[in-house]
């Protein structure tokens, strides 16, 4: 609520904090919403919390955004262009574990 | 990278590494937070389970995905063989609310959400970002890291996750919220911020 208007935090905050879970709930409750459904009863006072709370209503976004972020980090970490790849002391160790292991 | 083979051809180990290896390492990094020495043994451990299962290879699937399920299990039984309260979580308190005054349960002023503009995901078309974004990942602690990674690279849901880790479901909520918490607040930090 750092950014609103202070006329609408004066006419918003009573009501708001009334009808609806804190952010710090809200957040909690965004964050699980990622990862299954809430209950009908959450989802309204979710929904009602995020019109009048720009800040939890950042919050969502940057967790969707987020989402979308590890879905490029997981392709780009799998290039060969990124250079993450076994060592040679590595994959020379390797080969000799799985001669010595191989039936023959 | 090589293609993979779809036919019944008969598995070939000597080739595995050379062919699979650095597939499979990337793989295991990319959920075990880039610790190189574990991956590389999960990576051998895997080979030297397959060659061991040989006889149980069905050939109904490429042998690259035979290779990675088996890892998908190694990995799971590593966390399985830690302590057992690796995933335990008490109550997360949250710093980034106010608990002492009023009003209580809102945003610190120091900690409230910044704009990130209307695409933020568009940020990792740029090399620095990826390395802001890599950092903060691995700067997760190992349980969330862990958890985090089943739930958002290989997409499980929260039940399987219970089930794989034997945890319990309201602990799966608090770790992955503490690790999107601490994801957010460290890129909001390193680049966000810092790029206004």
């Amino acid at each position: 609520m750092v950014k609103m208007p202070k006329f609408l935090i004066k006419i918003l905050m009573p009501v708001m904090s009334r009808l609806t879970p804190t952010c710090q709930v809200v957040t909690r409750k965004v964050s699980q919403s990622m990862d299954g459904p809430l209950s009908l009863t959450d989802r309204i006072r979710v929904r009602l919390h995020l019109i009048g709370c720009e800040l939890c209503a950042r919050y969502e976004k940057q967790l969707l955004a987020m989402r979308k972020m590890l879905e490029a980090h997981a392709q780009e970490f799998d290039e060969p262009s990124a250079g993450v790849q076994l060592s040679d002391d590595a994959r020379k160790r390797i080969k000799q574990e799985l001669e010595r292991n191989s039936p023959s | 990278m090589t293609a993979e083979s779809k036919t019944n051809s008969p598995l070939r180990p000597q080739d595995w590494v050379d062919q699979h290896g650095d597939y499979l390492f990337r793989y295991a990094m990319l959920r075990l937070n880039n610790d190189n020495q574990l991956a590389e043994d999960l990576v051998q451990e895997t080979f030297l389970a397959a060659i061991k299962a040989i006889a149980t290879y069905q050939g109904n699937s490429a042998e690259r995905t035979w290779l990675v399920s088996i890892l998908k299990n190694k990995i799971i039984d590593h966390y399985r063989r830690k302590k057992s309260n690796l995933f335990e979580q008490s109550d997360f308190q949250n710093e980034e609310f106010i608990n002492q005054g009023e009003p209580a349960g809102a945003w610190k002023v120091e900690f409230a959400p910044q704009d990130w503009g209307d695409t933020p995901e568009k940020a990792f078309e740029q090399q620095e970002f990826t390395f802001i974004f890599r950092k903060c990942l691995a700067a997760l602690p190992q349980n969330l890291a862990a958890v985090f990674a089943l739930r958002e690279l290989d997409g499980l849901d929260t039940d399987t996750i219970c089930k794989e880790l034997s945890i319990s479901a309201s602990n799966v909520w608090v770790i992955l919220h503490r690790a999107r918490t601490s994801l957010r607040r460290c890129l909001e930090l390193n680049w966000f911020e810092a790029s206004q």
